[in-house]
């Protein structure tokens, strides 16, 4: 039983090594054929797809920077693929109400975290207020990270500029954003925590002017993300990071 | 002063624009949405690229032909048929496939095998890897699958292989690799809580 494409009543079975692009192109096209027929199939093509997807985004890994260029390059100079006639061509992006990115359902990445909008000790309150504030707490977690000798500085792994130092004995991070554009009207840089799937608010971010924030680590703290959310801050970030730093 | 950030969107009153707004404007040729669209999904195509094929350049070039057929095809995009997110990993993950099964040579092939009974041959690359919290959430839920499931998705998915291939290599019968793939599918979407 090689080669031989599966009678119909088979097909199904191979929705998943389909999805994976495991099979022979022939037996793919048999698959598709099936498909076509098979209103019932969408809907789990559609999801089982989406599954498969994750398994691809989970690679994410930064590409050379040159890369962006070579391609934004070639596209200038190639000709797109005019719509398949009959297609209603949209009335643009209003068309997608929903507006959420698989990536950033939080069954996604942020799992089911219900993140708290307590901030560590006293210390975020003063990020989150963005002005004075009792700097002592804070001032004393700086002045600890910046005398450990074995801290170790991290680089973003989305978005670029800034850093944070990470100071095991001293249980803190700093963070040193870097300058940032003014986020739209109505909206606000906020910062979080990361542990595992839950992220935890840490405020505001206060200036954009390349703000420096100590804040606590706990154990199991992942990385420190900065996503852009309402003015008045979120239980739990609605966007994808357009800044993050690992911790590790 | 280069911008230090991914890019925030430009629209005063909404938030980022999605996947499909972006491709919906890149298929009527706006340069900028398809710079935006390499901005959000460059990390993702380019990861998933150079776990299946390897070889970074190969990665690489890999990635470029995804875009730049992101970019001919956009027109073709069918929202109603999921969202521009599976469609573009969708796109990236054939292409991937499709070099290591033309391109690679029989002796990058017979590592690859070689690295089968390591399982975790990802850390190599996943030490490199960014900060990423959708890789959090697939590890804890192909944590949930059966040994032969995981096995089935990881050798297809992420090595390339056909499924008579992941059957000899697995040494079980047609059918049950087909079914665990399905079945390890569905125990992945139901775990992450994705829809089409």
């Amino acid at each position: 039983m090689t080669g031989t494409p599966a009678p119909p009543a088979d097909q199904h079975l191979s929705i998943g090594a389909y999805l994976l692009h495991a099979l022979p192109a022939a037996e793919a096209q048999a698959f598709e054929a099936h498909l076509a027929g098979c209103e019932s199939c969408t809907e789990e093509v559609g999801g089982l797809r989406a599954a498969a997807a994750m398994l691809g985004a989970a690679e994410a890994l930064r590409p050379p920077a040159a890369l962006r260029e070579n391609v934004l390059t070639a596209a200038a100079r190639t000709p797109q693929e005019r719509p398949l006639p009959g297609r209603d061509p949209g009335p643009g992006p209003h068309r997608h109400s929903t507006g959420r990115g698989w990536y950033r359902r939080p069954a996604g990445w942020l799992a089911a975290a219900a993140a708290v909008l307590v901030i560590g000790g006293g210390v975020s309150w003063a990020v989150l207020a963005g002005r004075t504030a009792p700097m002592t707490a804070s001032q004393r977690m700086e002045q600890c990270v910046s005398a450990d000798a074995s801290s170790a500085t991290m680089t973003p792994s989305v978005g670029a500029g800034g850093s944070l130092i990470r100071s095991d004995s001293c249980d803190a991070v700093v963070v040193k954003l870097p300058a940032m554009p003014a986020p739209p009207t109505g909206m606000a840089y906020q910062l979080w925590m990361i542990k595992g799937d839950a992220p935890r608010s840490m405020g505001l971010v206060p200036s954009l002017d390349g703000a420096m924030m100590p804040m606590p680590i706990r154990a199991g703290d992942s990385a420190v993300a900065v996503t852009v959310e309402p003015a008045a801050g979120s239980d739990q970030p609605t966007g994808r990071p357009i800044w993050a730093v690992p911790l590790h | 002063m280069t911008t230090p950030l991914a890019p925030v969107p430009d629209r005063d009153d909404e938030p980022p624009p999605s996947a499909e707004a972006l491709l919906d404007r890149t298929a009527r040729g706006d340069e900028s949405a398809f710079a935006a669209l390499y901005d959000a999904f460059g990390s993702r195509v380019y990861g998933l690229a150079r776990r299946v094929v390897r070889d970074p350049q190969q990665a690489q070039d890999v990635a470029q032909e995804v875009f730049l057929e992101i970019w001919r095809r956009a027109s073709r995009f069918d929202a109603a048929k999921g969202n521009a997110g599976s469609w573009i990993l969708t796109l990236a993950h054939s292409r991937a496939v499709d070099r290591v099964r033309s391109a690679q040579a029989a002796r990058d092939r017979e590592s690859v095998v070689a690295q089968r009974s390591t399982v975790r041959d990802t850390d190599t690359v996943v030490e490199a890897v960014e900060a990423n919290l959708e890789r959090r959430a697939v590890r804890r839920c192909l944590g949930t699958l059966t040994d032969l499931q995981r096995e089935s998705v990881n050798l297809a998915y992420y090595s390339g292989y056909t499924y008579a291939e992941v059957a000899t290599l697995l040494k079980a019968p047609l059918p049950t690799v087909k079914t665990r793939m399905r079945d390890g599918l569905i125990r992945l979407r139901d775990c992450l809580g994705v829809t089409g």
